[in-house]
């Protein structure tokens, strides 16, 4: 979610909440005898608008269950989830007199709550730079779940590639490949292979054929993001420089197509990364979050009842 | 006297007064004077290639009396003896190319330039003027026509048949000179070519350069009996030479009761005509949505209340929706009760022997029946014969005409005695692909329904003409010119083989003068259309975006784009999880495609301004509403046509389970899995799609893309986002 003009009123509500906590927090603090507190009254008011924006914000959770109800755009859930569940940081603050606990339970809930807001600003932060640098790194982007198949698609290409001016390349078929060698893709790729096979190796394609087999179809394995020189656009480029000039001028053309599958899985292997870091956060954030209510809940009845 | 309309020439000593623009040929023929063709045929444009219609009419060269039109004044002679001599080496130079006799002629003594020759007194014996040095290639490669060029005399009649008459532009002329000949799409074997067996080309050839091959090995079942075919009803009146030569093409069919005889959704090139017994004929699918999720279990339970809650599956209560299903046959299908009965007499499968469509429904055999399968060739000689065309005709107004008025809603309020009366009114009338019914701006003079195929509705706006529609069975057309200004607001033209029924101005008046009800729900619905036809023009018409990415893309044909913002989009599939959950757990949209500046144009239904999905549904199952979506009815029988001719890959299959018949074990249901077309219907339900709703980044919008993209780069302020 980006953070444009249409949070305007999310922004000015909170900013009223967090004006009017203010305003009545100064003389709570300076008239409290011994110092505000979660138990007085006035910080009992604080905790339950506290816990009450944080449950709002934890329902987020549940709306997305849900998500043909006509209970408001999701888009208005997430604006209020993110600036009503930053609010109540300052709010349950309120309700601690500022302190960052006083036991181990309450030390323990405020040291979670404060992950809990950092992951969400951090998960706000990335998705204002990751979907910008998707689109502007990956202009082939792909649906992630079809990465896997779109990178062995490449590696069949470059086999076809490859066969085309050297002939049937002799390799011993990767464990990762096994299940994609029973796919009709594998065996059309078979197919193609045995049309191929009486192809006349072109002079010089033995090099290629060594390059290809050695360093480059192992960086078309479907799992896992790859590593090594042809990983970095500059270093792969230097890599394919020295190469070129090993292979006759007939290669060259063969070695560009090489190269432009090369970056194309290399976008590709961006795209998994970038697709991590755009998920990930939320494996912080919304355990946390979850642990945090149920220990606020704990917390609640501890304090009413003992 | 000439008059300025008229002209008044003489031919052959016989003064002749014709309209003018009449041509020679046509001002001879009127006084019964006849002059010889070859390459002329009425109904085709003249083109005098031939030149054996050579007339003197006094100038320096003989003219081409099939081309030269009339002159005031003129001296015509047919019959002189530079004439006839000039025309006996015509033919000696074409017969010189031409081996004698023909195939042609050889079968059927029916060789227009041997006949001629023969008539004309040129022996090929005495021919002054030397054979080709060497034959000229044979084409077998077509199923139904053999090409033989050494017959071929290249007088056109093929191309323009096929180019003028059937449109198909498969037909023109090769090389230069003396190695010219007639060619399939730029010459290649003609079974290789775009070639759709019309046949058109080898009815309009002269000679034997195009001749039926005959289909004896084509159709399986049991051969029939010539002359007992001949002595038929429907048959009487059509040559046995041509059934002789068909005789493959037609084939008796015995089936046991309960016994398949075709079934809905398979492709199918034959059409049947009941003989004896009767055959039930109806829809398998049911007619519900395709669905992934178990409504039986608690949760579907659940769901299925919570669907109901959210609306979803409101499909089932529109109001623009037909009672009756157009199938393929002389009935139409109950909604409620898809079954039918067909007896003897009954046709089926027309439209699938015409233009190819998929089945529209399963016959099974209710009795011991016996029926005829016939291919294309047949039933078109068929439908030419009077005596069948007649039959049909009234079987189609005794059976279904009255079902197809009571399942359109419009007519809803009609009398059955003001119905049949009108039965008795009403033409059925047969156009071929691309023939023009009307066009805009001509006199309106009827309302057409359609009974058979689809009809292209086309409007003119300055830079380009626009579909408005794609008229299926059942539906009609024709009402805005007869109840606005008596003249055609649109060009409707067949887009295949398509038949309908024409009712006339003075009819169509008579009712709305007699149902006031149906006055209004015409007027309701024209200002529908009208509505309907602003949108798109205007779509049309805004052409502040002209990209050549907006353009190959396709997008400006598109009504309803789901855009997804890239900048926004944490590709986190909520859009897609909520068009599943909408639409009983089959997603419609796929978060991928084309992008277009920073935004991805998702695989959802666009609905296009030119819907080519709409196009060829048997059942006419897909369909667009008055709100411009395209939505799919729950009868679909799957057949995929629809999905195949979306250009952009928007409309898919999904199977779902259901029980049928077993044809082994009558009486008995066995599981299968069938297939459903679905396509994104908007949620029109709601307010606002469940994708773009279900987006929690606002990345997701439902837009018109032309004026969206015009607000996006020109900054023109307009609503666009849905």
């Amino acid at each position: 979610m980006i953070v444009d003009s249409t949070h305007t009123r999310w922004i000015i509500l909170s900013v009223a909440i967090l004006v009017v906590g203010l305003i009545t927090y100064v003389p709570y603090h300076a008239t409290t005898p011994g110092g505000p507190g979660g138990g007085t009254f006035q910080g009992l008011i604080y905790g339950f608008v506290g816990t009450a924006m944080m449950v709002f914000a934890g329902l987020l959770g549940a709306r997305k269950r849900v998500r043909i109800w006509r209970l408001g755009r999701a888009q208005e859930w997430v604006r209020a989830h993110i600036w009503l569940g930053l609010i109540s940081f300052p709010i349950i603050l309120f309700h601690a007199g500022m302190s960052f606990g006083r036991g181990s339970l309450t030390s323990v809930l405020m040291w979670l709550f404060a992950i809990v807001i950092l992951s969400g600003i951090l998960g706000l932060v990335i998705q204002h730079v990751l979907p910008r640098m998707l689109l502007d790194r990956v202009p082939r982007e792909t649906v992630y779940e079809q990465v896997p198949r779109v990178i062995d698609q490449l590696r069949q290409e470059a086999d076809t590639l490859i066969e085309s001016v050297s002939g049937v390349i002799d390799h011993p078929e990767q464990p990762a490949f096994a299940e994609a060698s029973s796919s009709p893709g594998r065996r059309a790729h078979d197919l193609r292979t045995r049309a191929t096979a009486l192809a006349v190796p072109v002079e010089g394609s033995d090099e290629l054929k060594r390059f290809y087999l050695i360093e480059v179809r192992p960086f078309f394995h479907p799992e896992g993001i790859p590593e090594g020189e042809l990983m970095g656009a500059k270093t792969s480029s230097a890599r394919f420089g020295r190469i070129r000039l090993l292979l006759p001028r007939d290669l060259h053309d063969t070695l560009r197509d090489l190269e432009t599958l090369c970056e194309e899985r290399r976008e590709l292997a961006l795209q998994q990364k970038l697709h991590h870091w755009l998920h990930g956060w939320l494996l912080v954030h919304i355990p946390i979050a979850y642990a945090l209510l149920l220990l606020s809940v704990i917390h609640a009845l501890m304090s009413l009842f003992y | 006297m000439s008059s300025p309309e008229t002209v008044s020439l003489n031919i052959d000593g016989k003064d002749v007064t014709v309209p003018k623009g009449t041509t020679i040929y046509n001002a001879a023929k009127s006084v019964g004077i006849d002059i010889p063709v070859l390459c002329h045929l009425p109904g085709l444009e003249p083109v005098a290639v031939c030149r054996i219609c050579a007339v003197d009419v006094g100038a320096r060269v003989y003219a081409a009396a099939c081309l030269r039109q009339a002159e005031p004044g003129m001296k015509v002679k047919t019959n002189t003896e530079p004439v006839v001599q000039a025309r006996k080496t015509l033919l000696e130079l074409l017969m010189a190319d031409h081996p004698v006799p023909c195939e042609k002629h050889k079968e059927l003594g029916s060789c227009e330039l041997e006949l001629l020759a023969e008539k004309e007194g040129v022996a090929a014996s005495k021919n002054r003027f030397a054979p080709p040095p060497a034959p000229r290639k044979l084409d077998h490669s077509a199923a139904n026509i053999a090409v033989n060029h050494n017959a071929c005399i290249l007088c056109d009649r093929c191309i323009r048949a096929c180019t003028n008459v059937k449109q198909n532009f498969v037909i023109g002329r090769n090389g230069k000179g003396y190695v010219a000949q007639i060619g399939f799409d730029n010459d290649m074997p003609m079974g290789q070519s775009s070639c759709v067996s019309c046949g058109e080309c080898m009815v309009s050839c002269p000679t034997g350069a195009l001749t039926n091959v005959g289909f004896e090995a084509h159709l399986a079942g049991e051969k029939v009996d010539i002359e007992w075919l001949s002595k038929l009803p429907i048959f009487q009146g059509i040559s046995a030479a041509f059934l002789q030569r068909n005789e493959g093409a037609v084939v008796k069919r015995p089936f046991k009761k309960g016994e398949i005889i075709c079934r809905e959704g398979e492709f199918g090139n034959t059409a049947f005509y009941l003989l004896e017994g009767k055959v039930d004929i109806f829809i398998s699918s049911p007619v519900q949505r395709a669905t992934k999720k178990d409504t039986r279990s608690f949760f579907g339970i659940v769901r299925k209340m919570a669907n109901r809650l959210t609306q979803a599956g409101r499909d089932t209560e529109d109001p623009e929706r037909m009672k009756y299903i157009p199938i393929d046959a002389t009935v139409d299908l109950h909604l409620g009760n898809p079954t039918a009965q067909l007896g003897p007499g009954d046709l089926f499968g027309e439209m699938s022997a015409l233009s190819f469509y998929p089945r529209s429904a399963t016959v099974r055999a209710s009795e011991d029946c016996v029926l005829l399968e016939m291919l294309r060739p047949v039933l078109q000689i068929l439908q030419k014969n009077p005596a069948f065309k007649k039959e049909m005709d009234l079987k189609y107004k005794d059976r279904a005409l009255a079902n197809q008025l009571r399942s359109m809603p419009i007519f809803g309020s009609l009398t059955p005695e003001f119905i049949d009366e009108l039965r008795n009114k009403v033409e059925l009338v047969k156009y071929d692909p691309g023939t023009v019914i009307f066009s805009e701006g001509d006199p309106a003079d009827a309302l057409y329904i359609v009974r058979i195929g689809f009809v292209k509705v086309l409007k003119l706006f300055p830079g380009g003409e626009l579909t408005l529609a794609y008229l299926h069975r059942g539906t009609y057309f024709g009402e805005m010119g007869l109840m606005g200004e008596m003249v055609r607001t649109a060009t409707c033209t067949a887009l295949d083989h398509v038949e309908v029924v024409r009712i006339k101005a003075v009819d169509f008046n008579l009712m709305l003068e007699k149902f006031p009800q149906v006055r209004a729900e015409f007027e309701k619905e024209i200002r529908n259309r009208q509505e309907q036809t602003k949108a798109i023009t205007q779509i049309g018409q805004t052409s502040d975006v002209t990209m050549r990415d907006f353009l190959d893309q396709g997008l400006m044909k598109a009504q309803s784009l789901l855009l997804l913002d890239l900048e926004r989009c944490t590709r986190c599939d909520e859009c897609v999880r909520a068009c599943a959950d909408a639409h009983d757990g089959i997603t419609r949209l796929v978060r991928d495609g084309l992008r277009f500046d920073r935004f991805l144009v998702a695989t959802a239904c666009r609905s296009c301004t030119d819907p080519l999905c709409m196009v060829g549904c048997p059942v006419g199952s897909i369909r667009r509403r008055n709100s411009l979506e395209i939505i799919i009815e729950d009868w679909c029988v799957g057949c995929g046509l629809c999905a195949e001719q979306c250009p952009y890959g928007n409309i898919n299959l999904h199977p779902f389970d259901t029980r049928e018949d077993d044809p082994d074990h009558p009486g008995m249901k066995k599981a299968q899995v069938r297939n459903k077309a679905t396509v994104c219907d908007l949620c029109t339900e709601h307010e606002e799609p469940s994708c773009v709703y279900a987006c929690p980044h606002d990345a997701a919008h439902r837009v018109n893309a032309q004026e969206f993209f015009t607000r996006h780069y020109v900054g023109t302020p307009k609503t666009a986002a849905r």
